[in-house]
C-alpha cells in the first residue's frame, strides 16, 4: 500500500508528462572569501646550543655557543599585507639564574637564512624578552605551495642560526629558555 | 512550464587563522672553560750589583670558569727549551726561579698564586696559580704574573741566551 503522498506525486508527474515535456533549471552562486591566513606546520621546536670550534679564540676569550633551528610554516597573505611574517620573542629567560640573561642585553642573537617564502631578516638580530623581532617578512599576495605564483615548497621553511657568547661570568650548569614564534598573514 | 526557483547564494567564508604561534625551548649546557694570553717575552735585566740576579716579569691574562661544585683549575708552566747557547745559565741546573701573583677572579671564586720562590723545571709542570670551585673571570680576563729571577754566576760566559717557557691553563 502506497502512502498517500507518493500517490499524489505520481499523479502530478503523469499529468504533466502527458501535456508537454518540462525542464527546470536552478542557478546557484557560490562565493568564497579567502582571507589571509598563516600557521606553523610544526608548533613545537627545540634547539641545543653547543660550543662552536675550539674552547677559546686567539684573543683568549671563550668562543660562543651556536644552534640552528628550522621553522616550518604555511602562509597566504593579502593584497594589503604590510606586517605579514614571522617574529620571535623570549617568553622566559634562561633559567636557573647564574647563566646568561636575555633581559640583560644582547645575549642571544640570530641570523636568518633561506626562507622558501618571504625574506629572511638581515644582519644580526637580538632576541628580546620585551619585544618581538623579525625572522621572516612575507610580501603581499604570497602563498604556500602549488608553484607559481605561490611557492613550490609546502610547507615553507626558514632557518635561524643562534649565537650565544660565552662569558666567563656564567656559572656552569644546564640552562633553558623559551621562545615564542608568531606568524601573521596580514 | 514556469518555475521560479530562487537563486541560492552560498557564501562560503573561509574560516582560517590570520595568526599562528609556535614555541621553541632552547637548551644550554655550560661547562668549565679556560683560556690564557701570555704577554710579550720579557727581557731579563740585571740587578744593581755586579753579579746581581737577572729579573723580569711575565704577565698573564687568564679567562676561567670552573665547575660550581668540586671544580678547580690551574695555570702551570714548564721550561720547554732551556737557555741556549751553551755556556750560560740553565733552568735544568736550578738557575731559574720565580714567584707568583694572581688577581682574584672578578666574578667569583678564588685564585691562589704559588708561594715563596719556586724553581722552574724542564721536566715537570709547576703551578703558577690554582683556582677553586666556581671561579669566574671577567669577560676581558683577569691577570696573574710570574716574577723571574735568573742566577748571574760569574762562571757564565758572556753572551745572549734565550729559553722557552710554556704556560698551560686548565679548568674542570
Amino acid at each position: 500500500m502506497h502512502p498517500p503522498r507518493t500517490i499524489a506525486a505520481l499523479c502530478l508527474l503523469l499529468t504533466g508528462t502527458s501535456l508537454s515535456a518540462a525542464t527546470a533549471s536552478a542557478s546557484q552562486t557560490l562565493q568564497v572569501n579567502i582571507s589571509p591566513a598563516a600557521s606553523f606546520s610544526t608548533s613545537s621546536y627545540s634547539f641545543t646550543l653547543t660550543k662552536s670550534g675550539s674552547l677559546f679564540i686567539s684573543s683568549g676569550r671563550f668562543t660562543g655557543y651556536t644552534a640552528n633551528l628550522t621553522l616550518l610554516y604555511q602562509a597566504r597573505t593579502g593584497a594589503a599585507s604590510t606586517t605579514a611574517g614571522i617574529t620571535v620573542k623570549a617568553t622566559s629567560d634562561f633559567a636557573p639564574a647564574g647563566g646568561p640573561a636575555i633581559a640583560s642585553g644582547p645575549v642571544l642573537t640570530y641570523t636568518c637564512a633561506g626562507p622558501t617564502l618571504g625574506t629572511g631578516c638581515t644582519g644580526v638580530q637580538t632576541v628580546s624578552t620585551v619585544s618581538a623581532t623579525r625572522v621572516v617578512t612575507l610580501p603581499a599576495m604570497a602563498c604556500t605551495g602549488g608553484g607559481s605564483p605561490c611557492s613550490n615548497g609546502d610547507p615553507n621553511s626558514a632557518t635561524m642560526s643562534f649565537f650565544l657568547p660565552d662569558d666567563p661570568k656564567y656559572r656552569t650548569g644546564f640552562y633553558t629558555t623559551n621562545l615564542q614564534f608568531t606568524i601573521s598573514g596580514i | 512550464m514556469r518555475q521560479l526557483l530562487p537563486a541560492l547564494t552560498m557564501c562560503l567564508a573561509a574560516v582560517s587563522a590570520v595568526y599562528g604561534q609556535a614555541s621553541a625551548q632552547g637548551y644550554l649546557n655550560l661547562g668549565p672553560n679556560a683560556g690564557l694570553i701570555v704577554s710579550s717575552t720579557p727581557s731579563l735585566t740585571k740587578g744593581g750589583t755586579a753579579f746581581g740576579d737577572f729579573s723580569g716579569v711575565t704577565t698573564l691574562t687568564y679567562y676561567i670558569r670552573t665547575s660550581q661544585v668540586g671544580g678547580s683549575g690551574s695555570i702551570q708552566m714548564k721550561i720547554t727549551n732551556d737557555f741556549r747557547p751553551a755556556g750560560g745559565p740553565l733552568a735544568a741546573s736550578g738557575h731559574l726561579t720565580y714567584s707568583c701573583t694572581a688577581n682574584t677572579p672578578t666574578n667569583g671564586g678564588a685564585a691562589t698564586p704559588c708561594t715563596g720562590q719556586a724553581t722552574a723545571s724542564t721536566t715537570t709542570q709547576t703551578t703558577v696559580t690554582s683556582f677553586g670551585p666556581d671561579a669566574r673571570s671577567s669577560l676581558a680576563g683577569d691577570t696573574a704574573s710570574v716574577q723571574w729571577s735568573l742566577k748571574n754566576d760569574p762562571a757564565f760566559k758572556a753572551g745572549s741566551y734565550s729559553g722557552t717557557v710554556t704556560f698551560t691553563i686548565s679548568a674542570n
